[in-house]
């Protein structure tokens, strides 16, 4: 520790000396390499008139770099013929061929974030960027104003259906803890915020510029052992020279919850429920008194019939948000600061008698300081620092526990309160769902982290020109912590007789705290970069790194990755480009003892911009014309947690003696790998990219093949007989292989501009090899299906009739009865088992897609987001969707309403009924597969900014109001029974559907 | 000169880079973890480690009472059914036990305690003993022997869950395999699997704990249980089913599964293990039946598997009314009508016998003592009240918000502690009986027969 810091120390000391010797004012002289240079002069605007100050324009001839000065003058000599760009964050990138006039006045146009330039645009790669038009990276980037127009607390959440290539499923609608889960051409990818792998989604949207997906070899090969998921990069907002701008945004939103499965109320509950007894050869249970009891709602204490979702849940909640920015510098420093705090509340109902708040609400506090430092013209440097606090709460029965009862819980269970105010349960249902809400105290989790990124850089334009030498740390630290003050209560359930028996008990609030999680992690970094274009030719971009990232979790041991990496490109006249790439890391889990083992992971990549040569210059359609293709190999690092060391570990304690005693066992763990390694993928990626009639429409196209070998995964010929378990080893082998296409059209006129943008991605994969045990049939191999297919029963609808069961193969120990499912006897001997199970459910190629249009008028903006999903499938199962499980005490839903029966035989859509586990019925199998497929209009967003003459009266530089919704309509498979097709398990927190409206103001 | 400066800082950085990460002194790997050299210490003359391994071989011997589901085995036979619809158990009496679908396929389990057996026999000889003039080396020595010939015995017991189940089964003998060994192993047959069961009980018994056994290690293997596993394992080869009555007719698949050729001489070596047992003279049936079973130690059993004391019994078969705040009281099991009729009188005649003494009218009266241990009926007392099993009493209430409860208005009370006037549980004494004295006289009267 103690050498560490003191390296640090030298690291900054060591960038700081060399920059002192070469320190001397920074002084321009003209560098005459031919008879013919002009001495140029100029002044650089914004389309406002503005200057702009310490813009850095970057001559073709590589030899020199221009910065303006505070008036947004600049002076250079060059050669008419040269091109000179500029690349600035906030500003189209601006390219130059020198005239002959030595005067120039230069105009940036501010971005819009217009779809026709975002492709001009440069990539942000993992460690360095490159002009879009000479990498071969497999790229697709999002901006902060698509960003910024969903309602969400997680990125993650504002990227469904806006990248090429990136599927995203909201598994959950907790506030807080709602993040999608990502999966990048099926892999799950690293997270990179500023060049530091951070696992952190959910932060202040309006502090990201932009959002990269990586997907290919040659994008990602830097990750080395990371880098086989690819990698989604963001890139925060950094300071800008000039003068200081402030914008606040408020924003309120409404959420509903969507995707709610209907439950039955009490006397259909009931007479469903006598139906599935009769069904299984049982008495009924409730009589025709009990039956019209419930119909009659005559007495709400014996016959109860609580619609428990009106009982616990509001029927919207809130989502505040409220963000300040402040941005500004000058030649010398540059910042970006942003502040915001979210509050979001839960959709729980709570007491007025409670003092403390049991809802399960979301708050969180998050600042970005993004602070850029020229120390002198050579030596730059910058902290980036991220703070959050994230604060929630929920009743001391758990969000959790609540929505499972809220599930779990009949109707006519019992009664909200007994006749005499007590909480109404019984011997079944002892947690009074309304008690676990409002009556049993309260949880919180507070969770606080920061992310500090520190650089310095050197120029070194003296050695040779174009070179540079960064250092870089970054830290983590995160803490989260619980708070347990809940209490248990005591529910009665009231008998024929009056008298009332007690379940649980009324305890007192227990006082309780506890470390959830804590972990830190750091980063070192140093790198050396060239980067020049020689005689306007030859372009280099040549980058070598060495890194080290040193992860603590917890009580762990530190899992540090470490390694080094780099990367060559070359481009003639940007006409033509080749990159290699590669990583060279590893991480310290490997044997004999804790090793680190590092893997080589190279990649290359070429490309052909096709508008660039002679033939097609003259051209006026075909704007720009890439074809680009790359290979190479990546890495994917899971160790586990030493699992090459045999281990011996307790056992379950063993009792011996008359008292019994209890003794300590021990017993060898799972089989260590010695062998372990890490996963291996072989990518290949080629793709063309256009833009024609002035990149008014572009488009992209991409195929890729994957393939993944050395995956971690038991044996499949496995046995017991070797007496332990098996460990992972690496011998899967997976292809992946798919289509993105992306295609946009916009235009802008004078006052009304337009856009329509769309992507779709389809995604196949394969199983290679699984080293699967010998199966008699073929059917039954799972090499060569879809990764993570399903097997099971294929059924062949439903049993009509007694006749229709004894001419048909049965399951083994079951005596089907007309009503249950019928599955195909694929070996046909008259015995449904194991070997007539199958794929089943879809095996075409899985397909997403996103459509994103809009419009401007004057002030008026409108945009939209249709987002799909296709082929894919939903499997009906468990206790949210069957009838009467959790051994007959179970929910009963509207769908099941729709069962067999001899009246309703031909449209049935549920088998008969039965009480609890049905083997014939629950096997999995086909019948319970239905369409996952939808289509959602995910985001809609209507602005308007309000007229300079107005705003400039009130001083102010611009004022926009805005309303969004988020969720607004989905179109899915009705026999989902109107659950939503991302929430898998009914358990889980549904997912919102918001109605936002903000004001942003800009002074 | 100037530019060696220049290129010599960017070196001198990465080299400091490298450095640091080389030369961090930290804990490359968990040292806190215990590795086979520390289980088998051969330094560690207590064996303390090693003591502990062979502890963890008796978790895997089988546990009993409601292991299906929550349900007693017998619940799948004509003697009781589950007071639960749709149970696991009923998996036995609906016939639906497949190769995939087995609550008690036992097979990992048996073979995981084997291995571990291999483990330490492989591996104890090399843990150290005191020095032979120091005063623990005798008890050392005599408790090594002890150990050893418990793994033994434990690994026969393993092979003979397994061949009950499924005949003959692979023997893997002392070996430890690891991954690269080739372990599509054939099955040997049922012969050579009773016969190396046999000859490991008769190597171990003489170094097993002699009967008395101390309160101290009450549960741990004593000689009895050898010679007890012998008299079952040959009770279950003489018995039709493997005794040339398989089911199978290929010879080859007849050997694995059982005996090829009847022997009715096999039922010899039944009385011959009985009689050894009796010959100890050491093992009796206890005159109070229920004490059998909440007594820990007694000389009725001769090996049980120890577990804390617990109210678990209690609560998942005491009769459902009981069920309240404080009171866990589930009655999952009812007993059959069939079952109830099988307890003779007191007088040791069967009730439909003349003189019996029966009364149809007062069905419970004047029944053995095993009968009032065993079942609850209506009208007996537990827990301070009387049990009420007729239709909408207490604990056969007919109530939608009940539903479990008994299905024949009887609940099972065998192997409960007696509550008869207490109002809650307490933990009581719930070793599950693998060898019980009176099984090795059955199985004498059954080979006699």
């Amino acid at each position: 520790m103690k050498f560490r810091h003191s390296f640090l120390l030298f690291i900054i000391c060591g960038v700081v000396a060399c920059n002192l010797v070469y320190a001397a004012p920074f002084k321009y002289k003209p560098v005459k390499n031919s008879v013919s240079a002009i001495d140029y002069t100029g002044k650089l605007s914004d389309r406002e008139g503005r200057p702009l100050a310490a813009i850095k324009m970057q001559l073709s001839s590589g030899e020199l770099t221009v910065t303006t000065s505070k008036t947004g003058t600049f002076a250079f000599s060059a050669n008419p013929g040269d091109t000179l760009t500029i690349n600035n964050a906030g500003y189209l990138p601006l390219r130059l061929i020198l005239p002959e006039n030595p005067l120039l006045t230069l105009v940036l146009e501010t971005d819009m974030n217009l779809i026709s330039t975002e492709s001009l645009k440069p990539v942000e790669l993992i460690y360095t960027t490159s002009p879009s038009n000479v990498t071969s990276a497999s790229n697709d980037a999002v901006y902060s104003r698509d960003i910024l127009k969903s309602p969400v607390t997680s990125f993650r959440n504002a990227l469904t259906g806006r990248l090429a290539g990136l599927y995203t499923a909201q598994g959950s609608g907790l506030p807080g803890a709602d993040g999608s889960s990502l999966s990048l051409r099926g892999q799950a990818p690293v997270i990179i915020i500023d060049g530091v792998v951070a696992n952190l989604t959910t932060f202040d949207l309006e502090e990201i510029e932009s959002i990269t997906v990586l997907k290919d070899a040659v994008g990602t090969a830097m990750l080395g052992i990371r880098g086989s998921g690819g990698a989604v990069v963001v890139t925060t907002k950094k300071g800008k020279a000039g003068k200081q701008q402030l914008s606040f945004t408020a924003q309120t939103a409404s959420q509903k919850p969507i995707g709610v499965p209907k439950t039955l109320r009490s006397y259909d509950y009931a007479r469903l429920y006598n139906e599935a007894l009769v069904n299984d050869g049982l008495p009924v249970l409730y009589s025709d008194a009990d039956l019209q009891g419930y119909q009659n709602q005559s007495d709400p204490y014996k016959y109860p019939d609580v619609d428990w979702r009106n009982q616990v849940l509001e029927n919207s909640s809130r989502f505040n948000k409220y963000t300040l920015s402040a941005t500004g510098g000058n030649k010398f420093a540059r910042y970006f600061v942003s502040l915001e705090h979210i509050n979001q509340s839960g959709f729980l109902k709570t007491a007025d008698s409670n003092s403390y708040n049991t809802n399960n609400s979301f708050k969180a506090y998050l600042i970005r300081t993004n602070v850029d430092v020229s120390v002198t013209e050579k030596l730059t440097g910058g902290i980036y620092l991220l703070g959050r606090i994230l604060n929630a709460n929920e009743p001391g029965a758990t969000t959790g526990s609540i929505l499972s009862n809220l599930l779990g819980t009949p109707s006519n269970a019992y009664p909200v309160f007994n006749a005499n105010g007590s909480l109404g349960g019984s011997q079944q249902f002892q947690n009074n769902i309304l008690g676990q809400t409002v009556a049993s105290g309260y949880r919180q989790n507070y969770k606080r982290d920061m992310l500090v990124n520190l650089y310095l850089r050197r120029t070194f334009d003296e050695i040779t020109k174009g070179l540079y030498l960064q250092a870089k740390v970054a830290y983590y630290a995160s803490l989260s912590e619980d708070i347990n003050r809940s209490k248990s209560f005591a529910v009665f359930q009231q008998s024929s007789t009056g008298t009332y028996s007690q379940f649980g008990t009324n305890g007192i609030q227990a006082n309780g705290s506890g470390i959830d999680y804590q972990g830190r992690a750091d980063y070192l970094e140093l790198k050396l970069g060239y980067d020049r274009i020689f005689g306007n030719k030859h372009g280099i971009n040549a980058l070598l790194l060495i890194n080290r990232d040193n992860a603590v979790n917890g009580s762990e041991l530190p899992y540090t990755i470490s390694g080094t990496s780099g990367k060559l490109s070359y481009n003639f006249k940007g006409k033509y480009f080749a990159e290699a790439v590669f990583g060279y890391n590893g991480s310290n889990r490997y044997p004999p003892e804790g090793n680190t083992k590092r893997g080589f992971f190279p990649a290359i990549g070429v490309g052909w911009n096709i508008e660039q040569e002679d033939f097609m210059k003259s051209n006026a359609v075909v704007s720009h014309l890439k074809l680009y293709g790359s290979y190479g190999k990546t890495g994917a690092d899971d160790p586990g947690y030493f699992t090459y060391v045999q281990r011996f570990f307790d056992a379950s304690t063993t009792f011996f003696g008359t008292g019994p005693t209890g003794n300590t066992s021990i017993s060898q763990l799972v089989f260590a790998n010695p062998n372990i390694s890490w996963e291996k993928a072989n990518k290949l990626n080629v793709g063309i990219d256009g833009g024609f009639f002035n990149n008014r429409l572009g488009f992209t196209l991409e195929y890729y093949k994957n393939k993944f070998y050395d995956l971690l995964q038991q044996r499949g010929r496995n046995s017991s007989l070797i007496g332990n378990t098996y460990p992972n080893e690496n011998i899967g082998q997976n292809r992946y292989s798919g289509w993105e296409a992306q295609v946009s059209w916009s235009e802008a006129k004078s006052s009304f501009q337009y856009f329509v943008a769309a992507n779709a991605s389809v995604q196949k994969s394969e199983v290679l090899f699984i080293d699967e045990v010998y199966t008699p049939y073929d059917w039954m191999k799972r090499t060569g299906q879809t990764v993570g297919r399903r097997f099971g029963y294929i059924a062949e609808g439903l049993f009509q009739s007694q006749a229709e069961i004894n001419s048909s193969a049965t399951t083994v120990g079951y005596t089907p009865q007309p009503g249950d499912i019928k599955y195909k006897d694929l070996n046909n001997d008259k015995v449904i088992d194991q070997f007539d199970v199958a794929p089943i459910g879809t095996d075409k190629p899985f397909i997403f897609y996103g459509v994103n249009l809009g419009a401007s008028w004057k002030g008026f903006d409108f945009s939209a987001l249709v987002q799909g999903v296709h082929n894919r499938d939903t499997y009906l199962g468990g206790a949210s969707n069957w009838a009467f499980q959790g051994g007959g005490f179970g929910q009963a839903y509207e769908d099941n309403l729709n069962r067999w029966t001899p009246a309703n035989a031909t449209n049935a859509t549920y088998p008969r009924l039965n009480i609890g586990t049905n083997t014939n019925n629950q096997a999995t199998s086909s019948y319970w597969i239905v369409s996952g497929n939808y289509i959602r209009l995910k985001n809609v967003e209507v602005g308007y900014s309000l007229p300079n003459a107005i705003i400039s009266k009130a001083k102010l530089q611009a004022a926009r109001l805005f309303v969004n919704g988020f969720n607004l309509a989905t179109s899915s498979s009705s026999r989902l029974g109107g659950r939503d097709p991302e929430v898998t398990s009914a358990f889980s927190y549904p997912n919102q559907k918001l109605i936002n409206l903000g004001i942003n103001i800009k002074f | 000169m100037k530019y060696k400066l220049i290129f010599s800082a960017p070196v001198v950085l990465a080299l400091i880079l490298t450095a640091a990460i080389s030369c961090r002194k930290v804990e490359l790997e968990p040292v806190d973890w215990i590795r086979q050299d520390l289980v088998f210490d051969t330094v560690d003359a207590n064996g303390t480690l090693a003591g502990w391994f062979l502890n963890d071989i008796y978790n895997y011997m089988p546990g009993g009472f409601n292991r299906i589901g929550n349900d007693f085995l017998d619940a799948s036979t004509d003697d009781a059914i589950p007071s639960r619809n749709n149970t696991l158990v009923e998996y036995y009496s609906k016939g639906r036990i497949s190769v995939i679908n087995n609550p008690d396929a036992y097979w990992g389990n048996s073979y995981f305690g084997i291995r571990k057996v291999n483990m330490f026999l492989a591996n104890i000889n090399s843990v150290a003993l005191p020095v032979p003039t120091s005063t623990t080396y005798a008890a050392t020595v005599l408790s090594r022997q002890y150990w050893r010939a418990e793994a033994r015995f434990l690994r026969a017991m393993f092979y003979w869950e397994l061949v009950k189940r499924y005949g003959g089964v692979p023997l893997v003998g002392d070996k430890i395999f690891t991954l690269e060994d080739d372990i599509e192993l054939p099955r040997n047959t049922f012969d050579e699997c009773v016969n190396y069961i046999i000859s490991e009980c008769d190597k171990v018994k003489d170094s097993l704990r002699k009967e008395p056994i101390a309160a101290t290690d009450w549960g741990r293997i004593p000689r009895g249980a050898a010679i007890a596993l012998k008299c079952r394992v040959y009770l279950y080869a003489a018995s039709p089913l493997f005794n040339g009555g398989g089911i199978e007719s290929d010879a080859a698949k007849k050997a694995m599964t059982g005996y090829v050729t009847a022997d009715p001489a096999r039922w010899q070596k039944v009385i011959d293990a009985a009689e050894e047992l009796r010959a100890l003279n050491f093992y009796t049936i206890l005159p109070t039946f229920a004490s059998v079973f909440t007594t820990k130690q007694n000389t009725e059993v001769i090996l049980a598997k120890q577990v804390a004391n617990t109210a678990s019994l209690e609560n998942t078969q005491s009769p459902a009314g009981y069920n309240s705040a404080s009171v866990s009281s589930q009655g999952l099991t009812s007993p059959s009508q069939n079952f109830v009729d099988a307890f003779p009188m007191a007088n040791g005649l069967a009730i439909n016998e003349t003189g019996s003494g029966y009364s149809a009218a007062n069905p419970h009266a004047g029944r053995d003592q095993r009968f009032a241990a065993t079942v609850f009926y209506n009208g007996v007392r537990w827990l301070s009240r009387n049990v009420e099993t007729f239709e909408g009493g207490k604990d056969k209430p007919n109530l939608s918000s009940v539903q479990v409860q008994t299905k024949t208005g009887y609940y099972l009370r065998k192997f409960l502690a007696d509550f008869t006037n207490s109002t809650t549980f307490s933990n009581q004494s719930h070793n599950f009986i693998h060898f019980r004295y009176a099984e090795t006289l059955l199985n004498y009267a059954e080979a006699l027969n």
